[in-house]
C-alpha cells in the first residue's frame, strides 16, 4: 500500500514537474515570437527587386524623425487591397520605429472606421491616409493605380495596369515631413514653355505633375521689370525661351545666383531661318564658364529607328550626382533637336563645371542650316563627343568679388534701384552670408544648363529616362541629393510559346508518367513485402 | 548522434517500404500535376501577357495545396509513435541507449525528409518552364523555402499528435485537429476587430506566409515562427514520452 502510494506520489510529482516545464516552454515560445514580431527583417529574392522600396523611399524613411501612420481604408475585396497592404508592410519594415501600418475594413470595423473618418476628415472610403500628428494626406484609390480601359469597347471593365502606390505614398510622407516645399519659379514673357498647357508639346505640365509628386511647388514668374527674385525662391527655371531677355533681368538672376541661388536653363536651339539664336543667354552663361553653341547636335551613332540623327539617344554621362544612377544602370535619355552646351575654354577656375550628358564620338554640331539635306560635318564645325548639358557650382562670394567692378557697371546700365541691389538675396542667405566668414560654411550657388527643352516637355518627358534626369536635376539643384534615384525597372514576365504537341508531351509527363512511376514503385514495394 | 542517425535510417526505410507512402506520393503528384497544367495553360496563352511569378499558383495559391498538406501530414505521421506504443516496441526503444530526444528527433527528421522527397519531383515542373522561357529563380527558391517551413511545422505537429495514443486513426485525427487550429489563424485575423488579436493571427496566417514566399519575399518572422513551433512541438513530444516512461 505504501509502495503504491509512493509510486502515485512520484508520478504526480513527475507529472507536475513536466507540466510546469511544458508551460515554461510555451511561455518561452511566446516570448521568442513576440521579439520576432517586433524586430524582423524582410528580404526580397526577386531579381528585379519588385518588393523592395526604391532608394528614394528608403532615403525619405531614413530621414524620419516623427511618427507616421499609414492607414488602409480599403475593402479586402478591392484589387488594390493586397498590393497596398504589401507595400505598407515594406514601409513598416524599413522604418519600424516611426512608420506604423493599420488596416481598417470600412464594412467590418464600423466604430473604428467612423472614429478615424472623423479624426482624419476622410470624406470617402477606399483611400489610404498617411498621417503625422494632426496633419494628413489622403490618397484616393484612383490615384493608386493606372487602369487599362481598352477592353471597354468589348464590354470589359478596366484592368489594373500599374500600381503607383509607392510614388503616391512617398510623396505624401515627403509633404508631411518637409517643413517647406521647395519653391520653383518658371520665368515667362520670353516664349518659354508653359507649366499649365497640357495639350502643348512644348509645355511642362507633365513635368509639373511629376515634380509636384516630389513635393515641389511650381509657379510662373514674369521677370520683366523685377528688381529681385522673390524671397524664399529655391530655384529659377528658364525653360526654352525664344525671345531675348533684357539685360536688367539677367542681372537680377545673376545677383540671385551670386547669393547662393539655383538656376536651371533649358536652352532649346531657336531656329530663325538659317540661323540659331540663343535668346541672348549665350554671353550671360559665358560668365559662369558655360559655352553655348549655336548649333544643332547630330549624332548618327545613337540614332533611333524612325527618328532622324538630330535625336540623340544617349547613355554617355559625366561624373556627377545628377547622372550617377543613370550611368550605373546604363539607362538612356532622349534629347531631340538640341544644341551643344559645354565647359568654356576660358572658364574661371572658381567654378566647378561638370558635363552631364554627352554624345558618341561620331557627333558634330551642325551650323549650316541651309543645307540640312546633306548632313555631314563641315569645316569649322565641332566634331567628336559633344556635351549636351553641364552642371555648375561655385561658392557664394567668389563671383561677387571676382566680378565686383563688372557688376557695378551693369547696374548703372539698367538696374532700376541700384541701391536696393545688395538686398537681393538668394534663398535664406541673409544669415548665412553674415555667418559664412565665421563658420566657414560658405553657401553654394548651383546652375544647370541643358541644350534641349523637349526632354523635359510633354513631347518627350515620358520617353527613356528623361523623367529621372529631370527629377535628379531638380533635387540636386535644391540640395535634396538624398532623393536622387532612378525608378525601378519593370520585371520580366515569364511566358511560353509551346506547340500543341509539346503541350501534350508535358501533360503526359506530369499527369501520367510521373504519377504512374509512383504507382509502379508502390506496387513493386508491396510485392516485395509480400515475398 | 549515432542513435539519432540510426532512428532516422530505420524510419526512412519504413517509409520507403510502405505502400501507403506511394499512395500519398501518387495523389500528391496528380494534384500538383493538375495545378502545373493550369499554370502552363495560362503561360502559353498569348492574351495572358505572361507572369512575373509563374509558380505562385503552385505555392499555396490554390485550395489543393492546403488540402494535400492537411490530409497527407496526419497520414504520414500517424504511425510514428502510435504504432510503437500499440506494438509494445516503445518500451524497448525507451530502454535502448537512445534518449527520448533522439527518438523524437529521429522520427521527426525521417518524416520531414520524406515530406521533402514528395516535393522533389516537382522540380521537374520548374525545369520544364526554365527550358522554354526565362524564370526568376528567387521567387521559386523562396516558394520552396516556404513549402519546407510549413511542412516542417506540420510534420512536427504530426509527431506530437502521434504521441498521444496507441491508435493510428486517433493519432491522425488529433494531428488533423492541431493542423486545423494552426490553419484557422488564416481566417481569424479577418474576423476579429481587436488590434492585438489581429496582430497575433496575422503573424500566424499561413496563407499570408505562402503568399509572401511565392512572390519572393522572405520574412524572418515566418522563419522564427516555424523553427520555434517545431522546437515546441518536439519538446512537448519528448516530455510526453518521458511522462509515459515513468508511468
Amino acid at each position: 500500500m505504501s509502495a503504491e502510494r509512493s509510486e502515485s506520489q512520484r508520478s504526480l510529482i513527475e507529472g507536475s514537474t513536466l507540466s510546469g516545464i511544458a508551460v515554461m516552454a510555451i511561455v518561452l515560445f511566446g516570448m521568442v515570437n513576440y521579439l520576432s514580431f517586433r524586430h524582423y527583417a524582410r528580404w526580397d529574392w526577386t531579381s528585379s527587386k519588385l518588393y523592395t522600396l526604391s532608394e528614394k523611399s528608403q532615403a525619405v524613411l531614413a530621414g524620419l524623425d516623427r511618427d507616421i501612420e499609414g492607414i488602409i481604408f480599403l475593402s479586402p475585396a478591392s484589387e488594390l487591397y493586397a498590393p497596398a497592404d504589401e507595400l505598407l508592410s515594406r514601409y513598416e519594415a524599413a522604418s519600424p520605429k516611426y512608420f506604423k501600418k493599420r488596416v481598417i475594413d470600412p464594412a467590418k470595423n464600423l466604430l473604428e472606421a467612423r472614429r478615424l473618418v472623423e479624426q482624419h476628415d476622410v470624406q470617402r472610403s477606399n483611400v489610404i491616409v498617411i498621417a503625422a500628428g494632426d496633419e494628413r494626406r489622403v490618397i484616393d484609390e484612383f490615384d493608386l493605380a493606372e487602369y487599362d480601359y481598352s477592353g471597354a469597347q468589348f464590354g470589359q471593365g478596366p484592368s489594373l495596369k500599374e500600381f503607383k502606390g509607392e510614388q503616391m505614398i512617398t510623396s505624401a510622407i515627403l509633404e508631411l515631413v518637409e517643413a517647406k516645399k521647395p519653391k520653383i519659379l518658371f520665368t515667362t514673357g520670353h516664349g518659354e514653355g508653359s507649366i499649365d498647357s497640357p495639350g502643348d508639346p512644348r509645355s511642362l505640365s507633365q513635368a509639373k505633375d511629376l515634380l509636384g509628386r516630389d513635393n515641389f511647388e511650381l509657379e510662373e514668374w514674369d521677370s520683366a521689370g523685377k528688381i529681385e527674385v522673390p524671397a524664399d525662391t529655391d530655384l529659377v527655371v528658364i525653360a526654352g525661351p525664344t525671345t531675348n531677355f533684357f539685360e536688367p533681368e539677367l542681372e537680377v538672376i545673376s545677383r540671385y545666383l551670386d547669393h547662393g541661388g539655383r538656376v536651371l536653363v533649358l536652352l532649346d536651339p531657336v531656329i530663325e531661318g538659317t540661323e540659331i539664336s540663343d535668346a541672348g543667354l549665350s554671353q550671360w552663361l559665358r560668365r559662369f564658364g558655360v559655352a553655348v553653341g549655336n548649333d544643332l547636335v547630330i549624332d548618327p551613332e545613337t540614332q533611333l529607328p524612325f527618328f532622324g540623327p538630330e535625336t540623340v539617344y544617349s547613355a554617355s554621362y559625366g561624373v556627377h550626382p545628377i547622372v550617377e544612377d543613370l550611368e550605373q544602370t546604363g539607362t538612356r535619355v532622349l534629347m531631340a533637336v538640341s544644341r551643344s552646351v559645354g565647359k568654356a575654354d576660358d572658364a574661371p577656375g572658381e567654378y566647378e563645371i561638370e558635363e552631364l550628358v554627352t554624345t558618341s564620338s561620331s557627333a558634330w554640331g551642325e551650323t549650316d542650316l541651309a543645307n540640312l539635306e546633306d548632313l555631314r560635318p563641315d569645316e569649322g564645325e565641332t566634331e567628336g563627343t559633344i556635351s549636351l548639358g553641364v552642371a555648375v557650382s561655385y561658392k557664394v562670394g567668389v563671383a561677387s568679388e571676382a566680378d565686383g567692378e563688372e557688376g557695378e557697371s551693369d547696374l548703372s546700365d539698367g538696374s532700376e534701384n541700384p541701391d536696393e541691389a545688395p538686398d537681393d538675396m538668394g534663398p535664406g542667405q541673409e544669415e548665412e552670408s553674415d555667418e559664412s566668414e565665421s563658420d566657414g560654411n560658405v553657401p553654394e550657388a548651383r546652375l544647370v544648363v541643358f541644350g534641349d527643352l523637349d526632354f523635359a516637355a510633354n513631347s518627350q518627358l515620358a520617353n527613356a529616362a528623361n523623367g529621372a534626369l529631370l527629377l535628379n536635376t531638380f533635387n540636386w539643384l535644391v540640395q535634396r541629393e538624398q532623393l536622387i534615384s532612378i525608378e525601378g525597372k519593370k520585371p520580366e514576365a515569364t511566358s511560353l510559346s509551346l506547340s500543341s504537341s509539346e503541350l501534350s508531351t508535358i501533360y503526359l509527363l506530369v499527369l501520367i508518367v510521373m504519377p504512374g512511376l509512383a504507382v509502379f514503385t508502390g506496387v513493386w514495394v508491396f510485392l516485395r513485402r509480400r515475398r | 548522434m549515432s542513435g539519432l542517425l540510426a532512428t532516422v535510417q530505420r524510419e526512412l526505410r519504413a517509409y520507403f517500404f510502405s505502400p501507403l507512402a506511394y499512395v500519398i506520393l501518387t495523389f500528391f503528384l496528380l494534384v500538383n500535376g493538375y495545378i502545373f497544367v493550369l499554370i502552363v495553360s495560362v503561360l502559353n496563352d498569348p492574351r495572358a501577357g505572361g507572369d512575373t511569378t509563374p509558380l505562385k499558383l503552385f505555392f499555396g495559391d490554390t485550395f489543393f495545396f492546403w488540402l494535400v498538406l492537411l490530409f497527407a501530414t496526419p497520414v504520414l505521421t500517424m504511425r510514428l509513435l502510435a504504432e510503437e506504443r500499440r506494438s509494445g516496441t516503445i518500451e524497448s526503444l525507451m530502454t535502448a541507449p537512445v534518449t527520448e530526444a533522439q527518438v523524437v528527433l529521429g522520427k521527426y527528421f525521417a518524416a520531414f525528409l520524406f515530406y521533402l522527397f514528395l516535393w522533389l519531383p516537382t522540380l521537374a515542373y520548374v525545369v520544364i518552364i526554365a527550358r522554354n522561357s526565362t524564370v526568376d529563380w528567387g521567387p521559386i527558391a523562396a516558394g520552396y523555402l516556404g513549402v519546407a517551413g510549413i511542412g516542417a511545422v506540420f510534420m512536427a505537429a504530426g509527431v506530437f499528435g502521434s504521441s498521444f495514443t496507441k491508435n493510428q486513426i486517433v493519432a491522425a485525427v488529433v494531428t488533423f485537429g492541431i493542423l486545423m487550429l494552426l490553419f484557422a489563424s488564416t481566417f481569424m485575423d479577418s474576423l476579429t476587430t481587436s488590434e492585438f488579436w489581429k496582430g497575433v493571427f496575422g503573424y500566424m496566417n499561413l496563407l499570408q506566409h505562402m503568399d509572401d514566399f511565392s512572390k519572393g519575399i522572405v520574412d524572418s518572422r515566418r522563419l522564427v515562427y516555424y523553427l520555434s513551433t517545431v522546437a515546441l512541438f518536439l519538446f512537448l513530444t519528448a516530455r510526453a514520452l518521458e511522462l509515459k516512461k515513468w508511468r
